[in-house]
């Protein structure tokens, strides 16, 4: 591959792997506010 | 209300929002839009329009879907009713079960294909065919009576298959089905997603008979082609993916958060939702396709097969190079490629039965189960068309109404209500209000102008386009030029003499690796392709056994098709508002009465 589109494709892929596990790992750690009284039946 | 329906978990929203969105287009779309679009330098309008366009959007409808449930409301006619009571919101609401309804009519039988092609790597059926003999294989699929496993109608079996999973799934209700589906289905598609991706990136020039590695096809799609991000037609095709890879203005995003509670975060759902569809897409949905058809067949074929659209690569050419791998590995590809699609494919279907069920729930106390298989009716009354005349192009219209020109006047619309109507002002408050993040201020900014002004863009620039298809010009075009070849031959004339002056014809027509040669400009490989077209079709057109009549005859029934195809579009968005207007006028009874 050539220089340009390494960079370019390298760029892309860390940028966008790194908001899809940032925000999972958000969701996963963030704990429920209210877990009997919340939106998920399985926490209620 | 009768609705009582909830999500089981967080994990389970998110999976199944992502579902919503990750679909057939992630792996078959977006590709063939970069590579049309300028290779890697598509990846930077494309990002923008996500940052400007569809980050922001996800923001608005999930708010919307959440505020509308607050009052009970769960599908798109009263969730913007509740918004601001003017009657003309409700109407403009019936999009959003109209356009859901319509395109899960199409888009069903598009997932059969995918449950059949499973069917068949499995049972071997592509071993030792040929690359014509898989093309023409897709191409009997499609005439209704031929049948290539002895079982009689077998796209219609497949495709009535796929409806009944749709519909039970759906009968399950919400965390029993759809969420179960999704917890599936999208960890699934993303390990054969994987899986391919490596075996894409990783495929080495003469081995197995490739003729390129997958790297040549990654650089192809990676090179930035910085002369293109200045042309308006890059930029209007970057923000028409972001529409589609996201699901917006169809409605099921709102629906689907309606079921979330007011103190319950949206912000950094929508986020990690959004995000998971980019991984697809962009990670993985440019690994695949690209990498292992460049691999197989050179830059030139696959650039001249990607302006058929992605399809035909993913089902006409990748069953044979699949066949390259031997046997085994063969058929494991191929389920892994039509599992991941059909994968994608119905984590959308079931969010495109989402919004019916929820309005019958809603407005009529219907039962879940009663609704969902109304649902499988009605996809199957309005999705016989697109079975029966695939051909006469009834499948292309609905697509391009339902799936495409109603998508962007729904959301043009709810952007202009959420910031303008309701007021940026409470809807930034809907948005922020429970959030596990700090939404970055600009976005406030962003969703009162910047995104409306981009809507309007790709609105306006689209008008030339639905234009050009209400008057069939391309079809028209195609007889005229079917009637009178010399037609072609003028303008191959005329682009020899400019663009390609000072080419020879041994380049024009036999030349190799047109694409990646650097002493020609874009114009001339664009001219070039053109040339080769259109010689082509010339010699169609003169051959002696070419029927000219019969080929007029059969433009001109697929114009009756198309023509017809539109009333009855229009008759079921007639039928949707009538029963919303009954449900509204059932609300004001029950509200004298109480």
């Amino acid at each position: 591959m050539n220089t340009s589109a390494l960079i370019m494709m390298i760029t892309a892929f860390s940028v966008v792997i790194f908001m899809t596990v940032y925000y999972f790992v958000k969701v996963l750690r963030t704990p429920p506010r209210d877990p009997k009284h919340d939106s998920y039946s399985e926490t209620n | 209300m009768a609705n009582k329906e909830s999500w089981g978990s967080r994990v389970g929203l998110i999976l199944a929002m992502a579902g919503n969105a990750v679909g057939l287009g992630n792996f078959l779309r977006f590709p063939v839009q970069a590579i049309q679009n300028g290779g890697g330098t598509f990846i930077i309008p494309y990002l923008i329009c996500f940052l400007l366009m569809g980050l922001p959007l996800l923001y608005v409808e999930w708010a919307v879907g959440r505020f509308g449930g607050k009052w009970g409301n769960h599908s798109t006619p009263f969730i913007l009713d509740s918004m601001d009571k003017r009657r003309m919101w409700k109407y403009i609401g019936v999009f959003g079960i109209f356009t859901n309804v319509a395109v899960a009519a199409y888009y069903c039988y598009l997932e059969s294909w995918t449950l059949s092609y499973v069917f068949h790597s499995i049972f071997g059926t592509f071993q030792g065919m040929d690359q014509n003999q898989v093309a023409d294989f897709f191409g009997n699929y499609m005439k209704i009576g031929s049948s290539t496993t002895g079982i009689p109608y077998e796209s219609i079996v497949f495709w009535l298959v796929c409806l009944t999973i749709n519909t039970y799934i759906l009968s399950k209700g919400l965390s029993g089905g759809v969420e179960k589906a999704a917890k599936i289905g999208v960890p699934l598609l993303i390990f054969f997603g994987v899986l391919l991706a490596f075996k894409g990136i990783t495929l080495q020039a003469g081995e197995n008979g490739a003729i390129n590695s997958g790297t040549v096809g990654l650089n192809y799609l990676w090179t930035p082609d910085f002369s293109s991000i200045w042309t308006a037609k890059v930029w209007l095709a970057a923000a028409g993916q972001i529409f589609f890879t996201l699901s917006l203005g169809m409605g099921s995003i709102h629906c689907y958060a309606s079921y979330i509670k007011s103190t319950d975060d949206i912000a950094l759902n929508s986020q990690s939702a959004g995000w998971m569809n980019e991984f697809v897409e962009v990670v993985l949905g440019s690994s695949v396709l690209i990498p292992i058809a460049i691999g197989y067949l050179g830059i030139d074929n696959v650039v001249e097969m990607t302006k058929q659209g992605g399809l035909g690569l993913g089902f006409k050419t990748l069953p044979y190079l699949f066949q390259q791998w031997g046997d085994v590995l063969g058929a494991f590809a191929g389920v892994m490629w039509f599992g991941l699609l059909f994968f994608a494919g119905i984590t959308s279907s079931l969010a495109m039965g989402t919004p019916w069920i929820g309005f019958l729930e809603d407005e009529f106390n219907w039962k879940r189960k009663n609704a969902a298989w109304t649902f499988g009716l009605i996809v199957m009354i309005l999705g016989l068309p697109t079975v029966l005349f695939f051909n006469q192009g009834v499948f292309d219209e609905y697509d391009y109404w339902a799936g495409t020109v109603s998508l962007v006047v729904f959301a043009m619309v709810e952007i202009i209500l959420f910031s303008w109507v309701f007021g940026i002002k409470k809807g930034w408050h809907e948005i922020t209000d429970g959030a596990d993040i700090k939404v970055p201020l600009f976005y406030k900014f962003t969703i009162k102008y910047i995104t409306p002004l981009i809507l309007g863009f790709v609105f306006i620039f689209s008008l030339p386009d639905i234009w050009n298809t209400i008057q069939h010009t391309s079809t028209k075009t195609e007889i005229a030029q079917a009637k009178n070849p010399q037609q072609l031959l003028e303008s191959i004339k005329n682009t020899k003499s400019n663009a390609l002056v000072d080419l020879h014809d041994s380049m024009i027509y036999k030349g190799v690796d047109i694409m990646t040669n650097e002493n020609l400009s874009d114009e001339q490989k664009q001219g070039i392709f053109d040339v080769r077209e259109k010689t082509a079709l010339y010699k169609k057109y003169t051959a002696d056994d070419f029927g000219l009549n019969a080929f007029v005859r059969e433009k001109e029934k697929m114009m009756w098709f198309k023509n017809i195809s539109r009333p009855f579009l229009l008759l079921v968005f007639g039928l949707i508002s009538f029963l919303v207007y009954r449900a509204s006028k059932k609300r004001e009874l029950n509200t004298k009465t109480n």
